[in-house]
């Protein structure tokens, strides 16, 4: 197991360089000006010298480079100094002797990690409550929709995860926002990012404000996941080996919770396995929706302002994540299923 | 082995699909940010209602004074929908981030909400008649204010008006003001309240650098160490600038929002009046004005430009007002007097000293023609409702600026528009109802950037052009490209590879000289200069070229107004450009707040320190 982990980790490092190549040739080619978006006011020399100072003119592979040192070398050594609070770098004369220059972003001309950084709270709190709450409505809906199938149960459970499941998120989000903040008035529009949680009352605002995006992630979400885990139960309420624990004389519920749910989760785990970069992404549109200020909502600005740096340091993180995500899963596969082994 | 290349396309695929879609989007937001670069004048009935308004604030602000009044408020909660990504406008250029630093720094002057001068950091305003600018032109002295001090209690003086200047005009800086300052040839500190400017050439508006919000002072001791290529380290400074203004920053997150709270050594004892202030970004135009106006999470929502019958729908809630001020700003059609055959290849739409005319546009009357079949009523009545009206002048404010010479042209005019072509002798040769020119047949390439409202303006105009016999051929372009400064890319509104273009353009601040400048000879777009000039049409005319320059050699404001009239006579009757409608800025404000003065030709949030809340 140790060596496979190890042999997929090294194949991991030529695939990512290839992605991180392939984004950056993307970006490249792809229209946009990070200055196009100001007003025609500001004259073209001074749209031309804003873009000479970010670094918008350096040949491709000159601009490559310097992104693969900063992202492999002068990031990592700013984290650990973040961490650590050992100083790296001489910051005693900024003029003469500058510390190197991080991954900054055109747009704010600040570091992108430290906005990441300032963002992946919320992203995290909204997509992994979502992730949660789906998880724990799904599991049990699939256990029961599976287990009466083609009952008036099934027909409903089946019922609400294809709504669910087709209802996009910006009809649903839309829809939330029309009926409880607009029409009723009783949550808020826009999320409050500096709100911070410090007694009973700004605790039931952060619910407030929260409650909408979740609930409308943990549909699409519980929608997914409990359609999955139907299929993979109904696979197993009839194969043998549960024919056998009836007759064996073992409870109903023990030889659905504790052998039929067992087995059938062990391609559900590995499915919420692979969508956890998912919850590092963000939620594009439904952080669009509510103004929360997550790494979804980062990516958009950032594709819309031309910000290169931004979009392609966030890209290649999620790249990152979902590589390793996978590889996690193929362990998972492997200690939850002793028929799967990999030496 | 196949599981990792899964992976790989996996990955890439997800990528592209990141890449690509948000292309939509990019079209929304771009489009407002052109009707944003706003400027205003011509007060409507709603402001002048407003002026009111702030007369009674003033009052009460007054017995405030009497108590002590600073921080007494509660939250005042802004909504920017399109949210600042830095504080430090010098380093971003653009109009969010400029509001958004308003309340935190401040220039020397300001333009209030009718477009006139007024102090901030100035004592007075420096004029030909108050000695503070010299006779020939060329010297400006600005005297500050005694006593401001820094919100981090250290004493402001000339010397932090010299460090903006040498901040901004350093090329590695980056500066996006840069501009508003390349005509100072030295600048002195003559001693702690005094700056002496002294220009490269006779300059008849001095008004620019240390003016209005796109040039505010920054402080020497903060940003001392952030000149140059320096600058890009200095995120801490660019995200909390210390500042003069009434409030200082107390939390900021890129991109999404910023908490102010009063600045303790704000030079007016009594204000501001908020505790604190909170800027939140995010959604859209119309999200922002339903905080205001119906939901009433808000106070005030900036540039919430969504389709008139919304807003008024909106308004009915009753919670809040839909503000709206006037500037430069004027949607146009500008003709191209180069050929742009694709044929002519790398030569397309080159002006190379007038050897490549238009094919037909070049006849006057074809031009004139075109801009008789338009009905700018009715374009701006569907596009904007009652918050744009239609215009027949480039230059469509300071009122003082504006000419009444071309007024017939906001009547539509079908039959006139076919009597001048056939009297020109551009007619329909040969019987397929579309007019030619020495033969050549009147087909219009009429492109213009992604925009729901752009697009029905197109469809209205090849109508109108069709029934004077003149067929028209429609192409929008994503905003980002079409306004972009690629010059690899054949799609930007310099390049112009097409017969008419469309779009907004504005005068910066209230300088008319440098804006008619932009329709000089010198400043025709091509290779040499990477299509990064003004002159889009081509336009060349030596009678505007000598009178251009005897502007910028007059001092005298009636005789400048004068001269600026007839320039716009020049741009309009020579039909260099169509102008279609005079655009606004629009701003939603809740019931309870008073003091806004909506501002066109300075920040929103101009006079923040003046803001308050009525009592219920």
């Amino acid at each position: 197991m140790v060596r496979f982990i190890i042999r997929r980790l090294l194949v991991a490092i030529p695939t990512l360089l290839a992605i991180s190549l392939a984004i950056f040739l993307v970006l490249d080619l792809a229209p946009g000006d990070p200055t196009g978006n100001l007003p025609l006011t500001v004259p073209p020399e001074v749209r031309e010298a804003m873009r000479e100072a970010m670094g918008v003119n350096e040949p491709i592979m000159v601009k490559y480079g310097l992104w693969l040192r900063q992202f492999f070398f002068i990031e990592p050594q700013y984290i650990f100094e973040d961490i650590t609070g050992v100083e790296i770098f001489d910051y005693s004369d900024k003029v003469n002797n500058p510390p190197p220059i991080r991954i900054l972003s055109w747009q704010s001309r600040a570091p992108v990690f430290d906005t990441i950084i300032e963002r992946l709270p919320q992203t995290l709190w909204v997509l992994g409550l979502s992730y949660i709450f789906g998880a724990l409505v799904a599991i049990p809906l699939g256990i029961i929709t599976a287990y009466n199938q083609y009952t008036w149960i099934d027909n409903v459970g089946s019922f609400f995860a294809l709504i669910g499941y087709s209802v996009p998120t910006f009809v649903l989000g839309v829809l939330f926002i029309y009926v409880f903040a607009v029409w009723g008035g009783w949550l808020p529009t826009f999320y409050d990012p500096l709100l911070e949680v410090t007694s009973w009352e700004t605790f039931v605002l952060q619910i407030k404000q929260i409650i909408m995006p979740v609930t409308v992630l943990t549909f699409f979400n519980a929608a997914v996941i409990s359609r999955f885990m139907r299929s993979s139960m109904l696979d197993n309420l009839n194969l043998d080996y549960v024919r056998t624990a009836r007759s064996k004389g073992l409870t109903e519920w023990g030889v659905v919770m504790v052998h039929v749910v067992r087995n059938s989760l062990i391609p559900v785990v590995t499915l919420l396995a692979l969508q956890i970069p998912g919850i590092f992404g963000g939620a594009i549109i439904t952080e669009q929706i509510f103004k929360i200020n997550g790494i979804g909502q980062l990516l958009i600005t950032a594709i819309q302002n031309g910000d290169i740096p931004a979009v392609q340091t966030i890209t290649f993180i999620f790249a990152i994540l979902i590589v390793l995500f996978n590889i996690v899963a193929d362990v998972l596969y492997g200690i939850l299923d002793p028929r799967i082994r990999y030496d | 082995m196949k599981k990792s290349l899964f992976i790989v396309l996996f990955a890439l695929v997800g990528i592209m699909l990141v890449a690509c879609q948000p292309q939509v989007v990019e079209v929304e937001v771009t489009r407002v940010v052109t009707e944003t670069e706003t400027v205003v004048e011509e007060v409507v009935v709603e402001v002048e209602k407003e002026v009111e308004v702030i007369k009674e604030v003033e009052v009460i602000q007054e017995v405030e004074v009497a108590g002590g009044a600073r921080g007494i408020g509660d939250r005042l909660t802004l909504i920017y929908w399109q949210a600042p990504t830095n504080l430090n406008p010098y380093q971003s250029g653009g109009t969010k981030e400029i509001e958004a630093s308003s309340p935190i720094i401040e220039p020397l002057a300001r333009f209030d909400e009718t477009g006139k001068l007024v102090p901030a950091l100035a004592a007075e305003i420096p004029t030909l008649a108050n000695g503070g600018f010299s006779e020939d032109l060329t010297t400006i002295t600005w005297t500050l204010k005694e006593g401001v001090l820094w919100s981090d209690g250290t004493p402001f003086t000339a010397d932090d008006v010299v460090f903006t200047y040498e901040y901004c005009i350093d090329p590695a800086t980056g500066c996006g003001s840069s501009n508003l300052f390349e005509a100072i040839d030295t600048i002195t500190a003559v001693d702690d309240t005094t700056v002496e400017i002294i220009f490269k050439d006779p300059r008849p508006y001095p008004y620019e650098a240390f003016v209005a919000h796109t040039a505010p002072i920054l402080q020497r001791a903060q940003f001392g160490d952030c000149v140059g290529a320096a600058a890009a380290q200095c995120t801490d400074e660019n995200f909390a600038p210390i500042g003069t203004g009434p409030y200082v920053v107390a939390e900021f997150l890129s991109n999404d929002s910023v908490l102010y709270v009063p600045n303790e050594n704000y030079r007016d004892p009594n204000k501001p009046y908020f505790s604190e202030v909170f800027m939140k970004g995010g959604g859209s135009a119309e999200d922002a004005a339903r905080a205001v106006l119906e939901t009433n999470e808000a106070d005030y929502a900036w540039n919430t430009q969504v389709p008139p019958e919304v807003l008024s729908a909106m308004e009915l809630a009753g919670n809040g007002k839909v503000l709206n001020s006037f500037g430069t700003c004027v949607e146009r059609i500008m003709v191209n007097f180069t050929d742009n055959s694709p044929e002519l290849g790398d030569d397309r739409s080159l002006y190379l000293d007038g050897e490549n005319p238009h094919r037909f546009l070049q006849e006057p009357a074809i031009r004139e023609a075109l801009s008789m079949a338009v009905d700018r009523g009715t374009l701006t009545t569907i596009g904007y409702g009652n918050l744009a009206n239609p215009t027949c002048n480039v230059v469509p404010a300071p009122s003082a600026f504006v000419s009444t010479a071309n007024n017939s042209c906001l009547t539509q005019d079908i039959e006139g528009a076919k009597a001048l072509l056939d009297e020109a002798g551009v007619v329909d040769g040969d019987g397929d109802g579309i007019r030619e020119y020495n033969g050549i047949p009147l087909n219009i390439l009429y492109q213009t950037s992604t925009n729901a409202v752009r697009q029905q303006y197109q469809a209205l105009i090849k109508q109108w052009w069709a029934e004077i016999g003149v067929e028209t051929e429609l192409r929008n372009i994503d905003a980002s490209v079409f306004f972009g400064g690629d010059p690899s890319s054949p799609d930007t509104y310099a390049k112009f590879y097409a017969d008419v273009e469309m779009y907004t353009n504005c005068a910066s601040g209230q300088d008319l000289q440098g804006y008619l400048g932009s329709w000089l000879p010198g400043e025709i777009p091509g290779p040499d200069n990477s299509w990064g000039t003004s002159n889009v049409p081509r336009y060349v005319n030596d009678e505007y070229v000598a009178l251009h320059e005897t502007l910028t050699q007059t001092g005298d404001p009636d005789e400048r107004a004068e001269i600026v009239k007839q320039l716009n006579d020049i741009l309009v009757q020579d039909g260099v450009m169509i102008p279609l409608t005079h655009r606004g800025s629009v701003s939603a404000s809740g019931n309870d707040i008073l003091g806004v003065r909506i501002n066109a030709w300075d920040s929103e949030l101009w006079n923040i320190a003046d803001w308050s809340r009525a009592e219920n």
